[in-house]
């Protein structure tokens, strides 16, 4: 058997190199100050100068990682819930230019941080962000019109990856943010990431893919997103671990610490085995990107099916173990429980995820 | 369809997988394969014939060094190994020898003990049973009260064993006996081996939920065992108990017995009128990630324990999971096989279709694995021993 499910040297120094930067240059009070106010254009730039983002993209794609060190990356982003787009535009977004044929035009502006593209996809009513009615219209340079709602990162973003349909078949654009008749509505989420809703009228893109090759894009920078976003909720659901054993040892109720209690060491261990069956799915998740496209499928899937429970689980009981200390805006555990619940509204409802991963299962095999 | 391999297994540990598949295939009685996979009872001489086969191959005893007739594997191929007989629905076997008390005389016992009773377990002549619950002695094993007196070079042995499985086709029994007074309830137990037949043993039947007899009562009553059936050292007990259980912390997450039984559901789920419910599929794709956790849990701890490195906590989390998708998988499968599964699969019998028919041991697997949470440390002891590591007390 070879050495798997454990970061090499080189990925753990990228993750430990992000977890210094955090610690020294993102305390709690300054991402407090960010929370309400939007883009940090600082944090984003100090990520940059690390050099860090490379990481996340393959090496014939112009950088020097891959889906692991996205993994090894996303923990401590998340542990530290560094407010950056750096999941949907470097990984979701980035990874679907990098991967097109106009990838090597773009590495360079993506790997240093100037290019943020956001990727546009749902429409109206939908959940499901292959449901694409947006028209291109193939004039020359081509123009878009139609509106995308729910843009993750899109307050941020210098680009829009934008899905559309000409005709019967999916296609990919690239639309500057600041084209003609590119509108951007910025809001923040409840965990304080920035969201967008954007319409186009008429608006110039470049083709980035279309047909099955814009299918094959799209499909990838879904689950990769996915993928990264399932590891930053394990490094979310991390810190709790550790802050909740913490708590629980150093408060005393009834004249001794809460700790002793078995009704609450009894959910630490459930919560312990419901972090650990999430680590072992976001590992198959994200080692599943070297297998054929439907055993990744199915990965990412049931990942965010695991990983979705197991965030909802741990952040309310997180909070319920730190009882009213754990609703205050003073505490980590409230922030990381707004992350984990935000978790699974951006990336969609279980059903979504199970329906997904049975049609992409292959019956005979477990 | 090539088979994809999973991270860390090689291709010399598929091509294991497929000849130990190809030799189950040849080798195992088709009657013996279907009771196993419908859940209905083995008998002793079929469990026997089964071992046989393996021990011809060498395979039977997969946690022994090869110097006594063990398969000499490392944890992948013991974990395949564990994986493929469940999904393909071998017999389990004499557990307690081959499992428990094999492994303690390999690594404790004397060259005289390892000579005298190694050969029976291998030859599949000696079946053992596994003397450690009492009445008052389960979840807190330790509190346990049978008690071995010297008397010259022998011990005296009184006491009762409760929920002892196959005391009733047994010929050996490996016993938890108090043989010394010690200031902690863990000091002073020793491991005490001793013929069934032995003046003094008496076994009475327990019969569980859907009329099972697998466990038993016995009775020690002043049983001579000499000196020479003490394996290693006077009151070390606790501590070579806590080093066999470790060499089966894989096996107790059961992931070949979860993957069978969600191929059993799966096949449930085809003939039957649930097939396109929804809500039922969505909880059978539930299911499936469950197992999927469980799986890539084990192949964590798997390659940690092949990279040297201690795998920690995590594999605390495998028995207490694992006994409860398990149990999740046969309730599915109970509910998803309907009325028929209501049905004794001991009474009279019904004129039932060949499809149905093979339902009726569904809720009898059912009741069965209600046992998995309970013995070899209940999962609330799973979760005293999680707690006390991950909060430090």
């Amino acid at each position: 058997m070879t050495v798997a499910y454990v970061f090499s040297e080189d990925q753990g120094m990228l993750a430990d190199s992000v977890a210094r930067f955090l610690e020294r240059d993102y305390p709690p009070a300054r991402r407090r100050a960010a929370l309400t106010a939007g883009f940090d254009e600082m944090l984003w730039q100090g990520l940059a100068n690390l050099g860090l983002f490379g990481a996340l993209f393959d090496e014939d794609q112009g950088g020097f990682g891959g889906p692991v060190e996205t993994m090894a990356l996303f923990g401590p982003l998340g542990r530290h819930m560094a407010l950056a787009p750096v999941l949907e535009c470097m990984v979701t977004a980035g990874s679907i230019l990098a991967a097109s044929t106009l990838g090597p035009d773009h590495t360079e502006a993506l790997t240093t941080g100037t290019m943020r593209p956001a990727l546009a996809t749902l429409e109206g009513q939908a959940r499901d962000p292959w449901d694409v009615t947006a028209v291109a219209l193939p004039m020359s340079g081509g123009m878009l019109s139609g509106a995308k709602r729910w843009v993750q990162g899109g307050d941020a973003a210098t680009h829009f990856l934008v899905t559309a349909r000409d005709g019967g078949a999916l296609s990919l654009w690239l639309v500057a943010a600041d084209a003609p008749g590119v509108s951007v509505t910025s809001s923040l989420r409840i965990d304080g990431h920035g969201i967008a809703e954007v319409t186009f009228d008429s608006s110039p893109g470049t083709l980035v893919a279309s047909g099955d090759e814009a299918a094959r894009l799209l499909s990838l920078g879904l689950d990769r997103g996915a993928m990264a976003a399932c590891a930053q909720a394990v490094g979310e659901m991390d810190a709790l671990m550790e802050a909740t054993p913490e708590y629980l040892r150093g408060r005393e109720q009834y004249g001794v610490p809460l700790a002793s209690f078995q009704a609450l060491q009894h959910r630490m261990a459930d919560m312990f085995v419901a972090l650990e069956c999430a680590r072992s799915l976001c590992w198959h998740g994200t080692l599943a990107f070297e297998r054929p496209e439907a055993d990744r499928r199915a990965a990412v899937a049931a990942a965010l099916v695991q990983v979705g429970r197991s965030a909802r689980f741990i952040g309310q009981q997180a909070v319920q173990l730190h009882g009213g200390m754990g609703m205050s805006e003073e505490m980590p555990v409230a922030h990381h429980f707004l992350s984990l619940t935000t978790f699974g509204l951006v990336r969609g409802a279980e059903p979504l995820h199970l329906r997904r991963f049975e049609a992409a299962t292959d019956p005979e095999r477990t | 369809m090539t088979r994809h391999l999973d991270p860390g297994f090689t291709e010399a540990d598929e091509a294991f997988r497929s000849e130990l598949r190809a030799f189950i295939e040849a080798e195992l009685d088709p009657a013996v394969r279907d009771a196993v996979g419908r859940g209905a009872s083995v008998t002793k001489a079929q469990h026997q014939a089964w071992q046989r086969k393996l021990a011809a191959k060498g395979w039977l005893a997969p946690n022994w060094p090869k110097e006594y007739g063990g398969a000499g594997w490392n944890s992948v191929r013991r974990f395949i190994f564990d994986e493929e007989t469940a999904l393909m629905d071998t017999p389990r076997g004499n557990v307690p020898a081959i499992d428990l008390v094999g492994p303690l005389i390999c690594t404790f016992g004397t060259e005289e003990q390892k000579a005298r009773l190694l050969p029976g377990i291998l030859s599949s002549e000696d079946w053992w049973c596994q003397g450690f619950s009492e009445p008052g002695a389960g979840s807190d094993l330790a509190s346990l009260r049978t008690r071995g007196l010297r008397d010259g070079d022998d011990w005296i042995v009184t006491g009762t064993k409760l929920w002892t499985s196959h005391a009733q086709n047994a010929n050996w029994m490996f016993a938890l006996v108090r043989t010394s007074e010690h200031p902690k309830k863990q000091g002073g137990i020793s491991y005490l081996v001793f013929p069934m037949d032995s003046p003094g043993v008496s076994v009475t039947p327990i019969i569980t939920l859907g009329g099972v007899h697998a466990v038993n009562q016995v009775f020690l009553d002043e049983v001579r065992v000499p000196g020479a059936n003490l394996i290693g050292a006077e009151g070390d007990a606790w501590r070579m108990t806590g080093y066999v259980l470790g060499l089966e912390r894989l096996v107790g997450a059961g992931i070949g017995h979860s993957q069978r039984l969600l191929k059993h559901l799966r096949d449930v789920l085809k003939t039957g009128p649930l097939a396109e419910d929804r809500a039922f599929r969505d909880r059978v794709a539930a299911l499936h990630t469950d197992v999927l956790a469980l799986k890539y849990t084990a192949h964590r701890v798997l390659a940690a324990e092949m990279a040297g490195e201690p795998a920690g906590t995590v594999v605390s989390v495998l028995k207490l999971k694992g006994a409860a998708v398990q149990q999740d998988l046969a309730e599915a499968i109970m509910e998803a096989a309907g009325p028929v599964a209501a049905v004794s699969p001991r009474a009279e019998p019904l004129d039932l279709p060949a499809d149905e028919d093979a339902l009726l041991w569904t809720a009898t697997t059912y009741l069965d694995r209600r046992k998995l949470s309970i013995y070899g440390g209940s999962s609330e002891i799973q979760r005293n021993i999680i707690a006390r590591r991950i909060l430090k007390i």
